[in-house]
């Protein structure tokens, strides 16, 4: 048995009320968070109510044709230095590179085509950004299928969100 | 950097001044300085409360859902952190997210928490009480990077947790999310 699991055969996860448990949870990147869905009921429940997406300008994005036109090429410059992505309802900042994408939702989504494109001539591993937080939005689950996210190897961390999932 | 979580924190705190009593479930009392005391936003709230005037006499603010055990352990976490911790400037709500999620634990926190998991429970449990958020998120980051490397079957195990789902309900959620359930593909660095 693993030496972790049999340490704390008394550690009653169970116990914590909701509000610490989905406080825990948020520490969890949103790829294992989905499959801790399937510990229990409870979890399920927590993990589907609690974490929702204003991820429309990230995942759209990938959907779109790319405009490379000169603006953009500068915004492009600037990935090579992200080292977190944090994603606010009305603004997408870039630590790393002190730098703030404003409400624009054409450079957001050019941006997010611009790091795919360039993953798919560096490689996946090539993946400069370590670390992209949601936070106070809702998030469609669905989203993340995309191979950007997949494959990219950035964690995904959502922060007082509400995950969305399609029926 | 301190030594061990256990050893290096009762001289970090030498400043004279308000005592403040503290009893835990089992009635044992503890005399903590103010400073200490007042990481504690529940004990924070009861001073204010009670006026602070109170603090410094016989009164023995009780805690009742502490054991003497965890208190023991958690009054070690606050006075070093009392010692060593620069008072911040509240953060706007960026910079605490980035604090929140991209700052590792640090060493001293991370041998503090190198526990048996029964007892990182516990000790968040009474942080959440007690409302010491810092230490109550260290646990939370704590458990999670535990939980990270566990499949669904060990943290069942691990924390006595049962299988409530239903063959057809468990293998339904397993088919929405399938997708991340794998190792991401890896394509290999064209570089």
């Amino acid at each position: 048995m693993d030496k972790q699991v049999a340490g704390v055969a008394s550690a009653k996860l169970e116990g914590l009320y909701e509000g610490l448990l989905n406080e825990l949870l948020q520490y969890v990147d949103f790829q294992k968070l989905l499959y801790l869905r399937r510990i229990c009921w409870r979890w399920h429940t927590v993990i589907t109510s609690e974490l929702v997406s204003y991820l429309p300008y990230v995942v759209f994005a990938m959907d779109l044709d790319s405009h490379r036109d000169d603006d953009d090429n500068q915004l492009w410059k600037l990935v090579d230095d992200i080292v977190v992505l944090v994603e606010l309802p009305h603004t997408l900042l870039m630590f790393g590179c002190n730098k703030t994408i404003p409400p624009h939702q054409r450079l957001i989504e050019t941006f997010w085509n611009y790091y795919d494109s360039k993953l798919d001539i560096y490689g996946r591993n090539s993946c400069p950004i370590q670390k992209v937080i949601y936070a106070n939005t809702t998030v469609n689950s669905e989203a993340f299928c995309c191979d950007l996210v997949c494959q990219a190897g950035f964690q995904t961390v959502l922060y007082h969100c509400t995950l969305a999932f399609s029926s | 950097m301190s030594t061990a979580a256990s050893s290096s924190t009762s001289e970090t705190i030498a400043e004279p001044g308000l005592k403040i009593k503290v009893s835990t479930k089992e009635g044992e009392v503890f005399e903590l300085d103010e400073k200490v005391a007042k990481m504690s936003q529940v004990i924070r709230g009861i001073l204010e409360d009670l006026g602070e005037q109170n603090g410094g006499d016989d009164s023995v603010l009780p805690l009742t859902q502490v054991e003497t055990r965890i208190f023991r352990k958690i009054l070690v976490w606050l006075k070093y952190h009392a010692g060593h911790d620069k008072e911040e400037a509240p953060k706007a709500e960026e910079d605490e997210i980035i604090a929140r999620f991209c700052e590792e634990i640090p060493e001293w926190d991370q041998k503090f928490l190198n526990v048996d998991q029964a007892v990182i429970l516990e000790i968040m449990l009474a942080a959440d009480y007690l409302d010491i958020k810092k230490l109550r998120g260290l646990c939370c980051k704590t458990v999670a990077n535990i939980l990270k490397t566990k499949t669904v079957e060990q943290i069942r195990e691990m924390y006595g947790i049962e299988n409530d789902f239903t063959p057809e309900e468990e293998e339904e959620i397993r088919k929405q999310t399938a997708w991340c359930e794998d190792e991401p593909p890896r394509q290999g660095s064209n570089h």
